[in-house]
């Protein structure tokens, strides 16, 4: 535990440290600022608002994929497999194309979230539709949509290719950058990461008992239906936050619940927290990883999308395991 | 149901409070001619008026001419109270210039025609060292890049024209509207049987075209005159003039040429009536960049003196990512934003508060990133941002 925290603290610590303005100036912008100067700081200003968006991403992210893992009984969901963090980036590249964001900035995080809320509906109903969710039918959706999703993007690119500052825009949306964030970043992530996580948090026993199956969660009391209908709006906040603030960071939903329940085992009561602990410190590292190493030519959803699809390719080829139950 | 109500509730709010819009008006600087409060000489200087600057690029030769004429007197004002003055051209290149001017203005077709044939090269070389021979006047010319559209806009009627990129119709600041309507095809993807029917004489193109548009044009034989060295100002100058002989019109880009270099000088003259401030020029879409020494931009801050403390790091790229903490960092007084015409997003930066205090001067992006001779054009909005009142 103390262990934790001393991490907590260099990576939060760092984060805010590292910088290019010298400290005695953030200092004394920070005397002003308590004394009712309100210059802009580096410190209060731009790393402030970037960790917090970093620690709230990658929160989400984590307890995402941990909460759809369980919902879905299998090891493989995540909101990128499923193609739900797809359908989120096309309302949004919506958005960026009618430049509505400039106005009512809002309109981001409203429409990733109703986008991904859609898409999960969706891929539950289809898969649902053939009986039993089946893990391969969720992910035969999954992948189904997401090409059709992907489709409509690239002829929406295609059809604006010639409007440069708009290619480049949504180019690095899509990579998940953490450039440039600020607190109106904070603020279009946060009231949906706290309802998100909050309702995981609620339902975290409750998902103990999905892990077992609807008919056995019925059994025991579960109103399966009220439960997941929440679960996926939670996911949904989640994810439209995440994209909303940082963009794309595919994969990393994946990653780490799985890594954790390897540790700690799948009682979600415990992997709920982890996951927003370890998440949130894993993307701010990733993050400082790349600031103090200079790679500024790679962003997290690179980083996040090239390890995390070497280790979905791993889970997919390593012997099968026994799903296990709680 | 009230579960949903309160959450949905405590959202909107929270949007609601952090995006409630600023009641502070943005209003757009507009300065249509150049002035600077600078000096007392620029009283007596010729108004130099961006409107004029754009109809004379625009291939109004007359107005060339006059403008010229009013820059001469200008700089003999400026050197009689002592401003030091470098002379872009020489005395025997201002008479070319106004006698180009008169010949293409007063001169009769045949004249004109009988002039071309005697200024016009025999041969040029385009930019990948294929030697074109230019024994026959080329009639029809499709310009299939930024550069060759261009400068075929203000050299050639347009009825020469058969096919313009897409993108200038998005600078119909730059590109009127009712010109580019009469030419007959927008180069998109080349419609092969489009381009047969219109068949172009010469294509210009450069290695960064679109291969499948390349492919169609050598399929039909169309010969491909490559001109992509647009580095510098003087690849710019160059261009114009080879891109002249191909356009079958050597006299228009000479002048052309000359008006560009003295406009240069023009501007010059006024920079020098300035006091030095602490300015920065960046570009910005949702991110900063600074332009690095490969672009023309870069050429131009540097006659200007500006980001030239940061030169070091710009040295071999396009362009280099700045973040808002090492602009803050670097303290300038005075921001140049070069961003898309009406962009919101540049607009705001007036109210971020990493610039509170600050003057910050909005730019057309367009017009900066234009690799032809409306280079003149950018310079000046770049001149004029450096001298405009705070």
């Amino acid at each position: 535990m103390k262990k934790g925290w001393l991490l907590f603290l260099l990576i939060t610590g760092l984060t805010l440290a590292t910088g290019s303005t010298p400290w005695h100036e953030v200092w004394e912008g920070m005397v002003a600022r308590w004394e009712g100067n309100a210059a802009w700081n580096p410190l209060l200003d731009e790393r402030l608002p970037r960790l917090i968006v970093l620690l709230c991403s990658g929160a989400s992210l984590a307890v995402a994929g941990a909460a759809m893992q369980a919902l879905f009984h299998n090891p493989l969901a995540s909101p990128n497999v499923l193609g739900i963090s797809l359908g989120g980036s096309l309302l949004v590249l919506i958005v960026f194309i009618t430049d509505a964001h400039l106005a009512y900035p809002a309109l981001i995080p409203a429409s990733a979230f109703f986008g991904s809320f859609l898409c999960l509906l969706l891929v539950y109903t289809i898969a649902k539709s053939a009986g039993e969710v089946q893990l391969h039918h969720l992910l035969l959706t999954g992948i189904a949509l997401s090409t059709v999703f992907l489709a409509i993007e690239g002829t929406l690119l295609y059809l604006l290719r010639d409007q440069s500052q708009l290619i480049q825009l949504v180019t690095e949306w899509e990579a998940g950058s953490s450039a440039h964030r600020t607190w109106q970043h904070v603020h279009m992530q946060l009231p949906l990461t706290l309802v998100g996580l909050w309702g995981c948090w609620y339902y975290r026993s409750t998902l103990n008992l999905l892990s077992l199956g609807d008919e056995e969660a019925l059994n025991l009391g579960v109103d399966v239906k009220k439960v997941r209908w929440l679960l996926f709006l939670s996911v949904a906040l989640l994810t439209g936050g995440t994209l909303a603030a940082l963009g794309g960071v595919p994969f990393f939903g994946l990653i780490i619940p799985h890594l954790i329940r390897q540790v700690k085992g799948p009682d979600n009561t415990l992997l709920l927290p982890l996951a927003a602990i370890c998440g949130a410190l894993t993307l701010s590292s990733i993050d400082l990883t790349l600031r103090l190493t200079g790679m500024t030519a790679l962003s997290i959803g690179n980083l996040s999308a090239l390890f995390g699809g070497l280790f979905f390719l791993y889970l997919l080829i390593k012997p099968q395991r026994q799903w296990v139950k709680t | 149901m009230k579960g949903y109500a309160a959450i949905a509730f405590f959202i909107c709010t929270w949007w609601m409070v952090a995006f409630w819009p600023r009641e502070e008006a943005i209003k757009a600087c507009s300065r249509p001619t150049l002035c600077g409060p600078h000096s007392p000489l620029y009283d007596y200087l010729s108004p130099l008026s961006r409107d004029h600057l754009k109809e004379a690029l625009q291939g109004n030769f007359l107005l060339m001419a006059d403008l010229m004429r009013q820059w001469e007197v200008d700089a003999e004002l400026l050197t009689s109270h002592g401003v030091s003055l470098k002379q872009a051209l020489t005395r025997s290149e201002r008479l070319r210039a106004q006698l180009l001017a008169r010949r293409l203005t007063l001169a009769t077709s045949e004249e004109l025609t009988s002039h071309t044939a005697c200024d016009r090269l025999p041969y040029v070389r385009d930019d990948v060292g294929t030697l074109f021979s230019l024994r026959y006047p080329f009639v029809r010319f499709l310009p299939q890049t930024y550069v060759s559209g261009g400068i075929g806009l203000t050299l050639c009627p347009i009825t020469s024209l058969v096919a313009i990129h897409r993108g200038l119709w998005n600078q119909p600041q730059l590109y009127p509207p009712h010109r580019l309507q009469q030419i007959p095809m927008t180069i998109d993807r080349l419609d092969g049987e489009a381009l047969f029917q219109n068949r172009p004489d010469v294509a210009f193109v450069a290695l960064y075209s679109n291969p499948h548009a390349l492919q169609t044009l050598r399929n039909q034989q169309i010969p491909l005159f490559f001109a992509n060295k647009i580095g510098s100002l003087q690849d710019i100058f160059q261009t114009i003039q080879t891109l002249g002989h191909v356009y079958n019109r050597p006299q228009e880009a000479e002048l052309l040429v000359l008006f560009a270099r003295a406009a240069f000088e023009a501007l010059d003259a006024r920079v020098q009536l300035a006091h030095p401030q602490k300015m920065l020029y960046v570009t910005y879409r949702e991110r900063f960049f600074l332009p690095g020494n490969q672009s023309v931009t870069y050429e131009l801050l540097q006659r200007l003196g500006l980001n030239s403390a940061l030169s070091s790091s710009l040295e071999g790229v396009w362009r280099l990512p700045i973040d808002r903490e090492q602009i803050v960092t670097w303290g300038p007084e005075k921001l140049i934003v070069s961003s898309p015409q009406h962009s919101q997003n540049a607009e705001q930066l007036k109210h971020d508060p990493a610039f509170r205090g600050k003057e910050i001067r909005v730019i057309d992006e367009d017009v900066q990133e234009t690799p032809n001779h409306f280079v003149v054009l950018a310079y000046f909005d770049l001149v004029n941002a450096v001298l405009g009142a705070p």
